[in-house]
C-alpha cells in the first residue's frame, strides 16, 4: 500500500493501491500515520494510483496537515483521472506537482 | 432510445465488500457514447459513495442500481437504492454546494464534484426508493457501431 524510500534527503512515499477511494481511505491514512519519516522534504509518488475520490483526497489532505511541513509537499506521477481530480479541486494550491520522481528530486524544494 | 442497465451492485453488509464501478457494461442501443469518462467516473463515484455511506451501508438487503439512458442529447444516469431515505432537503443542499475554495478541507467536496462533472442532478425519495438522476451533455454526434 505504501513504501517509503529516501533519495537526496527527501522522503519518497510511493502509494500503490490502484484506487484510493472511500473503501480504503481510512486504512490508508492510518497506515501512513504509523510510519516514521526522516527529517526533510516529502515527495508523494502517485504512479500506483489510477483513481482517487473525495475520500481519498481527504486522506491525503489529512496527511499533509499531520506533516506540518514548512512548504508544499511534492507530488508526482499523477494518472489522467487523478490529474483531473486535482484540477477540479485545486490541489495545485496544496501540492507542488511534478511529472515524475526524477524531475521532482531535481527541482529545488518550494 | 432504449438503453440498458449499466451496473447493478448488491450491497452485502459492509462498505469494504463493495468494489463499486468494477464493471461498467454499456448497452446504448448500438451507439458509442462520446463522453469524458474520467468526469463521469469521478461524479458517479461520489454519488455511489453517498448512497453506500448514508443509505445502504450496513443493510443486509441493501441494493444499489445504476441505469443509463440517452434522452435529447443527454446521457441520463439514475442511481437508485433501497436504503434509509435521503433527507428531504438534499436537492437544496446539492444546489448550495460550495466551490471548494477551502482546499485544505478534509471533507465536503462530494456534491461540489457532482456539480462540476454533470450539467444537472435531481435527488428525490419516492415509494421507498432513493433516486439520484444525473444529466451529462453528450458530444454533438454519436457514432453508430
Amino acid at each position: 500500500m505504501l513504501t517509503i524510500t529516501h533519495a537526496n534527503g527527501t522522503n519518497v512515499l510511493s502509494i500503490d493501491v490502484g484506487r484510493l477511494d472511500a473503501a480504503i481511505a481510512v486504512r490508508f491514512k492510518d497506515t501512513f500515520l504509523a510510519q516514521e519519516l526522516s527529517p526533510g522534504p516529502v515527495l508523494i509518488d502517485m504512479t500506483g494510483v489510477s483513481f482517487i475520490d473525495s475520500s481519498g483526497l481527504g486522506a491525503l489532505i489529512s496527511i499533509v496537515k499531520h506533516l506540518k511541513l514548512p512548504g508544499r509537499p511534492g507530488i508526482c506521477g499523477l494518472q489522467p483521472s487523478v490529474k483531473t481530480m486535482f484540477s477540479l479541486t485545486r490541489m495545485d494550491r496544496v501540492f507542488a506537482i511534478y511529472p515524475d520522481v526524477a524531475t521532482a528530486l531535481a527541482t529545488p524544494a518550494q | 432510445m432504449n438503453a440498458g442497465s449499466i451496473l447493478h451492485v448488491s450491497i452485502r453488509s459492509r462498505l469494504e465488500d463493495v468494489g463499486f464501478l468494477t464493471q461498467l457494461l454499456i448497452d446504448a442501443a448500438g451507439q458509442v457514447i462520446q463522453a469524458d469518462w474520467i468526469l463521469l467516473e469521478i461524479g458517479l463515484a461520489e454519488v455511489v459513495n453517498n448512497a453506500i455511506k448514508y443509505a445502504v451501508g450496513g443493510l443486509p438487503d441493501g441494493h444499489l442500481t445504476l441505469k443509463a439512458d440517452i434522452r435529447d442529447g443527454l446521457l441520463v444516469v439514475e442511481v437508485e437504492d433501497n436504503g434509509l431515505p435521503m433527507p428531504s432537503d438534499t436537492q437544496s443542499v446539492f444546489e448550495r454546494a460550495g466551490d471548494m475554495s477551502d482546499v485544505m478541507a478534509l471533507s465536503g467536496r462530494g456534491f461540489s464534484l457532482v456539480r462540476q462533472c454533470f450539467s444537472d442532478a435531481r435527488f428525490r425519495n419516492e415509494d421507498g426508493v432513493n433516486r439520484v438522476t444525473l444529466y451529462y451533455p453528450l458530444a454533438r454526434e454519436t457514432v453508430p457501431l
